[in-house]
C-alpha cells in the first residue's frame, strides 16, 4: 500500500472519529445545558468526550497540514490522556464506594479486574521494546496505557461486581462495558501505529467511532434508572 | 526586540503597580493577578524563545505542540498556588484565574503588536482582542473552574488539576492550529472557538455563583 493511501486512510479515519466523538459530545452538552442534568458522573463523561473531540480535531488538522502525523510527541496524546483521566475520575472515589462498600463484596471482585492493567501494560512494554516509532511516541504510548489501565480497572470492576441494594452497579453496567472498550480500542489504535501497522488501524477506528457515539446515550439511560 | 518586551512590561506594569496602594482590597487582588499574568507572559516569552532557539522544531510544530504546554503551565501555577495556600473562596479563585489570563493576554497582544506594527490593522486588533486574548483568559478560567470544583475533593485534587491542565493545553493547541490554517473557514472556526467557550463558561459560572451566594446566606442564617 502506498504512503499516500495510508495518509488518506489516516485522515478519513480521524474525520470519522471527529464526527462520531462530536456527535457524542453534542449529546452530552445538550443533556448538561438544555436538559439541565446535574449528575457529576455525566459531567466527567462529557468532558472525556470533549477531550476526545479536541484530540481528533487536532489529529485531523495535523494530517491536513503536515500530510501525516509527526513521529514525535504531539498534543493529540494529551487528549487521549485527558479522556482516560476523566473516565477514571467518574468511577474513582465516591462512586466506587457506592458500588463497593468494602464489606459485603468479596475480594475476588477487586482482584479479577487487575487483568486489564496487566494486559494493557504488557502490550505497552512490548511496544516500548519492539516499537518502530520514535522513543517519545513509545513513551507516550506507555503513559497513556498506564492511565487507561487505571480507568479500565474500575470499568471492569464495576462491570462484574454484584449489585448492592441500591442498583448503581446494575444501572451503569452497559456504560462501563462501552467505556472499557473505548480504552481497549484506543490503545489498539495507538499500539498498531507503534508497531507500524498503520493500515489496520482503520478497523479499530471504526469500532471506536461507534463506541464514542454510543457511550453518552447509554450512560444517560443508566443514570435515569439510578435516579428513579 | 528582547529589550523591547521588558520596556513594554515596565511601561504597562508600573502604573498598575502604583495603583495598588490607593485602591480597595478586592480591586487590588484583581490588579495583582493581572500583574502576575503579565509577568508570566514576559517570563514564558523568554523561555519559548530559548526553547525555539535550542531545538530544531519548525514554527508550526512549536506553536501547536510546545507553546500551549509551557504557557498553560505557567498561567495555571499562580492560580494553583493561590488555591493551595491563600484562598478557599470559589469566587476569588475564578476572579484570580480570569485576571491572570487577561494580564497574560494584554502583554502578549502588546508584544505581538510591536513585533508587527507595520502590518497590523483594525481586523488584527479585533481578532487579537476578542479571540486570541480571550482564549488565554478562557484557558486559565477553565483550570480555575476545575480547581474550584476539586478543592473540596482532596482525593482527586492533584490528578484532577493535571487533567484540567491537559484539557486547557489541548484546547489552546487546537486554537493555534486552526488560526494558522490556510483555509478561511478553519481560521474563522478557530477564532469563534474562544467566544463559544466564553459563552459556555460564563453561563456555567454565572449560574453557579448565585447558588453559592444562596448557600452562604443559608449557612449564616
Amino acid at each position: 500500500m502506498s504512503a499516500d493511501l495510508a495518509v488518506k486512510l489516516q485522515l478519513y479515519g480521524n474525520i470519522y472519529l471527529l464526527l462520531m466523538s462530536g456527535f457524542g459530545m453534542f449529546l452530552g452538552l445538550f443533556a448538561v445545558f438544555a436538559r439541565k442534568r446535574k449528575a457529576i458522573y455525566l459531567y466527567f463523561t462529557v468532558l472525556a468526550l470533549i477531550s476526545s473531540f479536541l484530540s481528533r480535531l487536532f489529529y485531523t488538522l495535523m494530517i491536513a497540514f503536515y500530510g501525516g502525523l509527526p513521529d514525535i510527541f504531539n498534543i493529540g496524546f494529551l487528549g487521549y490522556a485527558a479522556t482516560f483521566l476523566f473516565f477514571f475520575f467518574a468511577n474513582y472515589g465516591q462512586m466506587d464506594l457506592l458500588i463497593d462498600d468494602r464489606r459485603s463484596i468479596r475480594p475476588i471482585y477487586r482482584i479479577v479486574p487487575l487483568v486489564i492493567p496487566v494486559v494493557e501494560l504488557t502490550a505497552a512494554l512490548l511496544g516500548m521494546i519492539y516499537g518502530v516509532v520514535s522513543f517519545s511516541v513509545r513513551v507516550c504510548y506507555l503513559v497513556i496505557s498506564l492511565i487507561s489501565a487505571l480507568a479500565g480497572y474500575y470499568h471492569l470492576k464495576h462491570l462484574i461486581i454484584p449489585d448492592l441494594d441500591d442498583g448503581f452497579a446494575k444501572a451503569l453496567r452497559s456504560y462501563n462495558a462501552i467505556a472499557m472498550l473505548i480504552g481497549f480500542f484506543s490503545l489498539t489504535e495507538i499500539g498498531l501505529s507503534v508497531f507500524g501497522h498503520n493500515t489496520v488501524i482503520i478497523f479499530a477506528q471504526f469500532f471506536l467511532g461507534l463506541l464514542y457515539a454510543a457511550v453518552f446515550p447509554v450512560l444517560d439511560k443508566g443514570v435515569k434508572k439510578w435516579i428513579r | 526586540m528582547d529589550t523591547m518586551s521588558y520596556i513594554i512590561f515596565i511601561c504597562t506594569a508600573a502604573p498598575l503597580l502604583l495603583m495598588l496602594i490607593p485602591v480597595e482590597k478586592h480591586s487590588r487582588k484583581v490588579i495583582v493577578f493581572m500583574l502576575i499574568g503579565m509577568y508570566c507572559c514576559l517570563f514564558i516569552s523568554e523561555v519559548n524563545g530559548l526553547l525555539l532557539h535550542r531545538s530544531d522544531f519548525d514554527i508550526l510544530y512549536f506553536t501547536t505542540n510546545i507553546t500551549p504546554i509551557t504557557e498553560e503551565i505557567v498561567k495555571a501555577l499562580p492560580v494553583l498556588l493561590y488555591a493551595i495556600f491563600f484562598s478557599d473562596n470559589r469566587k476569588d479563585l475564578l476572579t484570580a484565574s480570569f485576571s491572570v489570563g487577561v494580564g497574560f493576554a494584554m502583554l502578549e497582544n502588546l508584544l505581538i503588536l510591536t513585533q508587527n506594527f507595520k502590518t497590523v490593522d483594525l481586523w488584527f486588533a479585533v481578532m487579537r482582542g476578542f479571540c486570541s486574548g480571550l482564549m488565554h483568559s478562557i484557558c486559565t478560567v477553565m483550570i480555575g473552574y476545575f480547581i474550584v470544583f476539586l478543592k473540596k475533593r482532596r482525593k482527586v485534587f492533584v490528578s484532577g488539576t493535571i487533567t484540567s491542565l491537559i484539557f486547557a493545553i489541548v484546547f489552546h493547541s487546537v486554537f493555534n492550529l486552526l488560526v494558522q490554517a490556510d483555509s478561511v473557514v478553519a481560521k474563522d472556526v478557530g477564532l469563534l472557538m474562544p467566544l463559544l467557550a466564553y459563552h459556555l463558561v460564563i453561563v456555567r459560572v454565572y449560574r453557579y455563583l448565585p447558588s453559592l451566594k444562596k448557600r452562604a446566606k443559608k449557612k449564616n442564617a
